[in-house]
């Protein structure tokens, strides 16, 4: 029997696998990209990389290039996790069959 | 729904988003298809001027007739992508988009300065076919697989005709190809290829899935 604690709480959201999917697929993105790729209000994403944030799984910079920008990447440790993640599912997948 | 149909539906989730985040087509099939017209009918300006006005087509004439031609090209192109990005509700200088166009400069605007220093059709065109293809292939991080075959095409026949045009284009007792052989050369190329890549792109069906929109927001 799987034991479905394996999967980490704060990734397995929705919206917050959503974020922390496009962060491991890029090194950076501008709140702006994340916001339209991710069709969210601001005030959710906010919360969202808010947590992520809080747990260590995002850093973000803030930047004046033309106009102020925040660009967040995961962190060592967020990456981690996103791939710890990524192998529970797999695991899932794999005793399923086997 | 069981453990494992979960987790595939996850896996897939994570992929689907995971592929649009990192696949941009900076080069649509609308666009492939007018900028291949356009080249045959920059050929078919040639062949007129040549063979009916008996007036082969300057250095300079043949340096602007291209020039335009890729001027409309670029207007289709940024069109088409404007279209695609008001349909996918996304900022038409999307993250893709400032990627690929910081992948492509240091090619595009190297040709580019080359073009003004470089006064002789058969250079020109081997030069723009080379380069183009070297910009398409800076690319292939995040390019469909359509588009760095069309980057290799285009690399690999810029090299392959700046070894051999000599031998292939240039006639008895004359120094360069006419305009209107070169012409053809451009026809062949940035016509033929992109009206290949064209019906290449609409029968895989790839744009299509490219715009599928995956399960994301809360």
């Amino acid at each position: 029997m799987f034991d479905f604690d394996r999967l980490d709480k704060l990734i397995h959201e929705k919206g917050r696998l959503a974020i922390m999917t496009l962060l491991a697929a890029r090194s950076h993105w501008p709140f702006q990209d994340l916001k339209a790729e991710l069709k969210m209000s601001d005030g959710n994403l906010i919360t969202h990389l808010r947590a992520l944030h809080q747990a260590g799984y995002v850093a973000y910079r803030k930047e004046i290039l033309t106009r102020p920008q925040t660009r967040y990447e995961l962190t060592a440790k967020g990456r981690k996790a996103f791939e710890n993640y990524i192998q529970v599912l797999e695991e899932m997948v794999r005793s399923a069959r086997g | 729904m069981t453990e494992s149909d979960y987790a595939s539906q996850q896996l897939r989730v994570i992929r689907s988003l995971m592929e649009r985040a990192t696949i941009y087509r900076s080069l649509s099939a609308p666009t492939a298809l007018v900028g291949g017209l356009l080249s045959f009918g920059g050929f078919a300006t040639a062949y007129y001027s040549e063979v009916y006005l008996q007036q082969p087509l300057s250095s300079r004439e043949f340096l602007i007739l291209w020039l335009v031609i890729l001027a409309l090209t670029c207007f289709a192109n940024a069109i088409f992508l404007w279209r695609g990005s008001v349909q996918r509700g996304d900022p038409f200088f999307s993250s893709g988009m400032k990627s690929a166009l910081l992948s492509v400069a240091p090619a595009f605007i190297s040709a580019g300065i080359l073009s003004f220093m470089i006064h002789r059709p058969i250079h020109l065109a081997l030069l723009w076919t080379a380069f183009y293809g070297i910009g398409l292939l800076a690319t292939q991080h995040f390019a469909p697989r359509s588009l760095v075959v069309l980057g290799i095409t285009f690399f690999l026949t810029g090299c392959a005709l700046l070894i051999s045009w000599k031998h292939l284009f240039v006639p008895p007792g004359q120094p360069d190809p006419s305009a209107l052989v070169v012409s053809g050369i451009m026809a062949a190329t940035f016509g033929g290829y992109h009206l290949v890549y064209a019906l290449a792109v609409w029968a895989l069906g790839e744009e299509r899935s490219e715009s599928a929109s995956p399960a994301t927001g809360s």
